[in-house]
């Protein structure tokens, strides 16, 4: 039967549109990647209604095609003007400039192209390997389990954000809240609608996901003085690593790989954390410590392997649980729901076409990638130079058409400016938007799985904990809150005496 | 403003926003109301826990642990280069992003559109007029290709009705 499903996925992935939506996907995520200012999730969000006019497998496979060309991209301004042109390749910057200013910059960009391949390869890979097991198990949850899969989701994408668990925590609750709005799908009436029409169908999480990454962002771009960009010269010394080179880093970048797939997998992880956590580990296992940070190949094909890698490990809890393993996969999550498919454990069996396409989309991504990487990492230099304040308004006029087009609805409109403004000012107290975003998705499963659960367990709530499961997800989302709190340091301090 | 402050006034918005669902619910079932009023309890708690956090970090200047190895903000501020904001380009900005909103129904997105962003060009005074109206208008032709040609949208048509 799996088999089955990955050929009929490799077969719908063979045809002309299919794979011009693969590599148009790539080719936008490598110059949107290339852009500081632009990030993988925001130009995924704005791609986004583009892709109604497609079917399902195709849209959603350009997407993903967008993020994986789009880790890569982002190494390209890392190297060369020591931005990272996406959070992802923030890791990069340290042994990739340095590179680059050793006369060094083709290289660095070859070794990045090479490393990213061999991360998304094997990302891929587990992916196809992965997702159909856990999907086979996860098929088997009933409103029980999912309510404790939902409570795990929102647990430790918050408690594992940026900066502090409890804003974290916060903005995942806000966004719970939020899906509560609309029809009660208990009761069938109005629930938090005020008596405006256009709530009856609850807050359009994609149109709020659309304002909460792209406005934001386009007002940061204009907040500061556009400097001029340092003048940045195309590199003219050859890309692709020696063999010698290559079998130096190959060792590195299966280690990053894993590291960057796990850290995929992992709800509220995503590659800015994965990047880190790969170099930190090439760094601990390299002989010649002191070469990181002036130009050191492995230090570089350490953060792009693992920042490829991401994305299939991302896509693995995506699929199968319904929770995203980032911001990114939470908006294609957003598309697989706007074309009426439910990410969740039946995605691997009542939409096992489009789940094997866009598996197979993702490995020959990475084919696309290296080629386009190759022919056009030249071409892509170009975008590096386009000035921050000539970029925010073209995304503002994406934002809103983006926003209109979902529901033809003026009012998404100005939810989507709303939600963009509130974006903006949690930037600015360092409170995470990501979780507002999965509450928004995970809500309603909430909702209706407790109901359901205490139905089945006649009003009683012991029957979570009855349940071995859902006990065993509870606690491991209790230890992900008490984990982040100062009681955690506390307890390991006072072992660590006693030990 | 302090972190401490900024963290306050978001805490004290987050419980009006708890407390505004919460006098809304009365209205509901027991059922539907059960768990937003759990979760409004939830975020009146972490609101008040957020700012016992700011203030406890502010009185004794505790550096935040990041993850993993991850860099502090000292070292992210060299990579990404951080400069001085300017709040009234931002808040400037925003109204015109408003502005350009309110008035895509009544105007017209076809009109209205190359108008924000030969408006917004001059503000941020980012390029020439010329260059303003020809990025104007090739993206309001690539939106129309794109959304009314291709994938058939019933894009706000304004005076142009």
């Amino acid at each position: 039967m799996v088999i089955d499903n990955i050929l009929m996925g490799l077969q719908n992935l063979l045809t002309l549109p299919s794979l011009l939506a693969v590599i148009a996907g790539t080719a936008l995520g490598l110059f949107v990647g290339a852009m500081p200012g632009l990030s993988a999730t925001m130009a995924i969000a704005l791609l986004l209604p583009l892709t109604f006019g497609m079917s399902p497998a195709t849209g959603i496979s350009m997407l993903c095609a967008l993020y994986m060309g789009a880790m890569y991209g982002g190494s390209i301004a890392a190297i060369l003007i020591k931005t990272p042109g996406t959070p992802a390749a923030a890791a990069t910057v340290i042994d990739g400039y340095p590179m680059a200013q050793q006369g060094k910059a083709g290289r660095a960009m070859g070794i990045s192209l090479v490393s990213s391949l061999i991360g998304g390869v094997l990302s891929s890979i587990a992916l196809m390997t992965i997702a159909p097991l856990l999907g086979t198990f996860a098929v088997q949850f009933g409103p029980v389990e999912l309510f404790s899969v939902a409570v795990l989701g929102i647990t430790i994408i918050g408690s594992l954000s940026q900066g502090s668990a409890i804003l974290g925590l916060l903005s995942g609750l806000i966004g719970l809240l939020l899906s509560m709005v609309g029809m009660d799908p208990i009761s069938g009436s109005p629930r938090f609608t005020f008596g405006n029409i256009n709530l009856f169908s609850g807050v359009p999480y994609t149109v709020a996901l659309i304002g909460l990454f792209s406005i934001p962002q386009a007002i940061r771009l204009i907040e500061k003085d556009d400097v001029v960009k340092k003048h940045i010269e195309n590199f003219k010394d050859r890309m692709l690593p020696t063999w010698d080179e290559f079998k130096k880093i190959f060792p590195n970048t299966i280690r990053s790989s894993l590291i960057g797939i796990f850290t995929g997998i992992i709800p509220g992880t995503g590659g800015d954390t994965a990047c880190w956590f790969a170099y930190n580990e090439a760094k601990r296992f390299a002989k010649n410590k002191e070469e990181f940070g002036k130009g050191s190949i492995l230090g570089l094909s350490a953060a792009e392997s693992a920042n490829n890698a991401v994305v299939g490990g991302a896509l693995i809890p995506t699929i199968t649980l319904g929770i995203p393993g980032s911001s990114a996969t939470a908006i294609i999550m957003g598309g697989l729901m706007i074309h009426g498919i439910m990410p969740g454990p039946t995605l691997m069996t009542e939409y096992a076409g489009v789940t094997y396409t866009l598996i197979w989309a993702l490995m020959f991504s990475n084919i696309a990638m290296f080629i386009l990487g190759l022919g056009f990492t030249r071409v892509a230099v170009n975008v590096t130079r386009v000035k921050n304040h000539v970029l925010a308004p073209i995304i503002i006029i994406l934002c809103v058409i983006g926003s209109f087009a979902i529901n033809n609805s003026l009012f998404d409109v100005l939810l989507m400016f709303i939600f963009g403004v509130v974006g903006y000012f949690m930037d600015k107290i360092k409170m995470p938007t990501a979780p507002m975003v999965v509450g928004m998705i995970l809500g309603q499963m909430l909702d209706t799985s407790l109901h359901q659960s205490l139905l089945i367990g006649q009003g009683s709530w012991m029957i979570f904990l009855e349940n071995p499961i859902s006990a065993v997800l509870l606690t491991i989302s209790l230890f992900s809150i008490l984990q982040a709190t100062p009681l955690f340091g506390f307890l390991k301090r006072k072992i660590r005496k006693a030990a | 403003m302090n972190h401490w402050k900024k963290v306050a006034i978001a805490a004290f918005l987050a419980i009006l926003f708890a407390l505004f669902f919460f006098l809304n619910s009365f209205n509901l079932t027991f059922d539907s109301a059960l768990l937003p009023r759990i979760l409004m309890g939830l975020i009146v708690l972490l609101s008040l826990g957020a700012l016992f956090e700011a203030w406890y970090k502010e009185k004794h200047h505790v550096h935040q642990a990041h993850r993993i190895d991850e860099p502090d903000d000292e070292e992210l501020d060299e990579i990404q280069d951080e400069g001085k904001i300017n709040y009234r380009r931002a808040f400037i900005f925003t109204l015109l992003v408003a502005l350009y909103i309110f008035l895509l129904d009544k105007v017209g997105y076809f009109i209205i559109t190359p108008i924000y962003i030969i408006g917004a060009y001059r503000y941020l005074k980012s390029m020439s007029l010329l260059k303003s109206v020809v990025i104007a208008v090739g993206f309001t032709v690539f939106v129309y290709a794109v959304f009314v040609a291709f994938l058939k949208i019933p894009i706000p048509m304004g005076f142009l009705e």
